[in-house]
């Protein structure tokens, strides 16, 4: 952006620089007549390019600063990536990854779990090479 | 465990566009933010000792002496969610609700159910046992009941709650469900709102005034003087004595008639039976309404049962036959079930006959839009509380300091109201209810109408049929075959009117706050 003289400067104090660029950056992106005219599926490589580089927090701190400036198209993208990120883990993963404390006492576990066997198939074994945070 | 506190709740206003969902849902392409600007408001949560379910809990109002009640058979917080002013006054300030949700807990908890509302029910069940947050957030009944009425379009069989409803339709219909596991300081706003409404009695002052006009037995020319014709609404008795529906609609004979139909409920159709089991076992915000347009199509016996008061035997829109907008329902709902605030599409006019039970109605003429609701520019959108016990929370009381006040009733069975057009209104279902409704256009609002439709962006805003775009020319062109000559009558009337500069309702100053919310082109 070129340096124009402003005389008025907006404070945004939910949102730091980073992701500012993100999201200004993104909605770049999406204005653009060529990704207009995408199919549904270049739509989606395009985006995934753009948010290669992001990590699980990178989203949450995007979906709060996207919320925050009204910014409705890059906000469900956060959302989305953000829930495609938690799909398909185990327990275990979840709290290491998300650094969340296990507060159930081992007999509410258990009885949860028994109660729930049907929803635990295909869920992908933990990978714990990946890093995701 | 709970006790005597201060807090604060700060109400919550959501987005809206007639789905019934509760869970603003980001990927709907029409959802606004709402520019609402949230005061604070004091309430006490008094609860008198441990959860009893037949125990009459009062929640109070420290500045306003009036208390809320809660539903005789309401438990506390399913999980023992307690609103965030309560933290204020705990020695520690430690929310379990940050530290069960780790990185998570910077998003809001709208964000959160955002993101698990992306998710399918086998993901929010594992996510549920990572921790007692998650599991508070991923019991929220909204997200489940999503799932339903996503996956179940042709109707479903309600079991006590949307997540049980869920786990058996899915699975084994036998399977137990655990009864709920209780955290404690665990403080949310939104997660505790959003029970507080769905188990609020409506308070004795929001159904005290009554000052709408009532009138019995006069003729349909007295009814268009003083009433279409200067556009007022007026509560009408007596005119449904002679329904046979008025007899028969009971439950067991509209169950009986209505067989295997499947009406109308949100985004679902269901049968008769299965909507009544639903609607007598929910607790919610916004209970689903069974609203169709096309009950008589699916069962002509209804359309037996009763007949158009004949104040309202003209109906214009009759001329288009088929091609005509929806402009008939049966409406079937519980307690807490209704509209919130909306105009009428179309510029029609409307009554609405209660059969069985009984609504209060609260209307605001149309150039005064009600407090909390905030009409985009071109009107095809309304921003609004999500429920209309949170708008009687948070507004009702606004309306008595207000020089332009509602008209306000209750209409019970066997009492018809006169809806005119262009007027805001609310209704809520005190009991649960039964009532037809039907939307006309007579020579008085002809001419609206037709303005209505010519509109540029009449294809966002007319609604009830497929050929948007094109009503307007038909209307007028049937209307021309059907009653030459009284198009160009009207106009001429309306040029007189003009020229004699009638005033407005309310021939009084504006209200200051209502020149804030007024949109004029």
């Amino acid at each position: 952006m070129g340096k124009e003289r402003r005389t008025n400067v907006i404070p945004l104090p939910e949102v730091d620089g980073v992701t500012l660029e993100r999201i200004i950056g993104f909605l770049k992106i999406y204005t653009e007549e060529s990704f207009q005219q995408f199919t549904v599926q270049e739509k989606k490589k395009r985006c995934d390019e753009f948010f290669a580089n992001c990590k699980f927090n990178d989203f949450l701190t995007l979906a709060s600063a996207s919320n925050y400036m009204g910014a409705q198209v890059v906000l469900d993208e956060a959302c989305q990536r953000t829930a495609d990120m938690m799909k398909n883990k185990s327990v275990a993963w979840v709290r290491k990854n998300f650094g969340i404390k296990n507060n159930f006492t081992p007999e509410e576990e258990e009885a949860m779990r028994e109660k729930h066997e049907w929803a635990y198939e295909g869920v992908d074994p933990d990978d714990d090479e990946e890093d995701i945070i | 465990m709970l006790s005597t506190r201060n807090l604060l709740l700060r109400p919550k206003l959501k987005n809206r566009k007639q789905a019934l969902k509760t869970v603003s849902r980001r990927r709907n392409s029409f959802a606004k933010k709402s520019k609402y600007e949230s005061g604070k408001r004091a309430v006490r949560i008094d609860f008198t000792g441990e959860e009893d379910e037949e125990k009459h809990e009062q929640v109070g109002v420290d500045e306003e002496d009036v208390a809320f009640s809660l539903k005789g058979s309401a438990r506390s917080h399913s999980h023992g969610v307690q609103p965030l002013g309560n933290l204020y006054f705990t020695p520690s300030s430690v929310n379990s609700r940050d530290v069960g949700l780790g990185n998570l807990k910077t998003l809001t908890d709208e964000l959160i159910l955002d993101v698990l509302g992306l998710l399918s029910g086998a993901e929010l069940r594992i996510l549920s046992t990572v921790s007692k947050s998650f599991y508070v957030f991923c019991s929220h009944e909204p997200l489940w009941r999503n799932l339903v009425l996503d996956m179940h379009k042709n109707g479903f069989i309600f079991n006590s709650s949307w997540k049980n409803t869920y786990i058996t339709a899915y699975n084994n219909p036998f399977t137990a469900v655990n009864s709920g596991i209780r955290v404690r300081d665990f403080y949310s706003d939104y997660l505790f709102q959003s029970w507080l409404c769905a188990n609020l009695e409506m308070k004795p002052e929001w159904l005290d005034r009554d000052n709408i006009v009532r009138k019995r037995g006069i003729s349909v020319d007295e009814f268009v003087l003083n009433f279409e014709e200067p556009n007022k609404p007026v509560l009408l008795e007596g005119c449904l004595d002679n329904w046979p529906a008025m007899r028969n609609w009971d439950r067991d004979y509209l169950i009986r008639v209505c067989g295997e139909a499947r009406f109308s409920a949100g985004p679902v159709e269901m049968k008769l039976e299965d909507y009544f089991r639903y609607s007598d076992q929910v607790r919610e915000e916004r209970p689903l309404y069974l609203f169709d347009p096309k009950f008589i199509d699916k069962v002509p016996q209804l359309g037996e049962d009763y007949e158009v008061p004949s104040y309202f035997d003209e109906d214009l829109f009759g001329v288009l036959g088929k091609d005509r907008p929806d402009y008939r329902w049966i409406i079937i709902g519980p307690a807490g079930s209704g509209s919130s605030f909306h105009i009428d599409p179309n510029s029609t006019s409307a009554w609405n006959a209660v059969i069985r039970g009984s609504k209060k109605w609260i209307l605001f003429p149309p150039d005064v839009v009600p407090p909390g609701v905030h009409p985009s520019p071109d009107g095809a959108e309304v921003a609004c509380p999500v429920s209309i016990i949170e708008w009687f929370m948070n507004f009702y009381g606004a309306t008595k300091s207000w020089k332009k006040r509602p008209i306000e009733c209750i209409c019970r069975a066997g009492e018809v109201i006169f809806v005119p057009n262009g007027w805001w209104h609310l209704v809520i279902n005190l009991e649960d209810s039964v009532a037809i409704t039907q939307n006309f256009v007579s020579r008085r609002n002809l001419l609206n109408v037709l303005d209505f439709l010519k509109q540029p962006n009449a294809s966002a805003l007319v609604s009830g049929t497929r050929d948007r775009v094109n009503l307007h020319d038909k209307f007028k062109n049937a209307i021309e075959t059907a009653f030459p000559g009284t198009l160009d009558e009207l106009m001429q009337k309306a040029m007189e009117k003009k020229k004699k500069q009638q005033l407005s309702y309310w021939d009084s100053v504006t209200d200051s706050k209502v020149g804030a919310f007024k949109f004029s082109f």
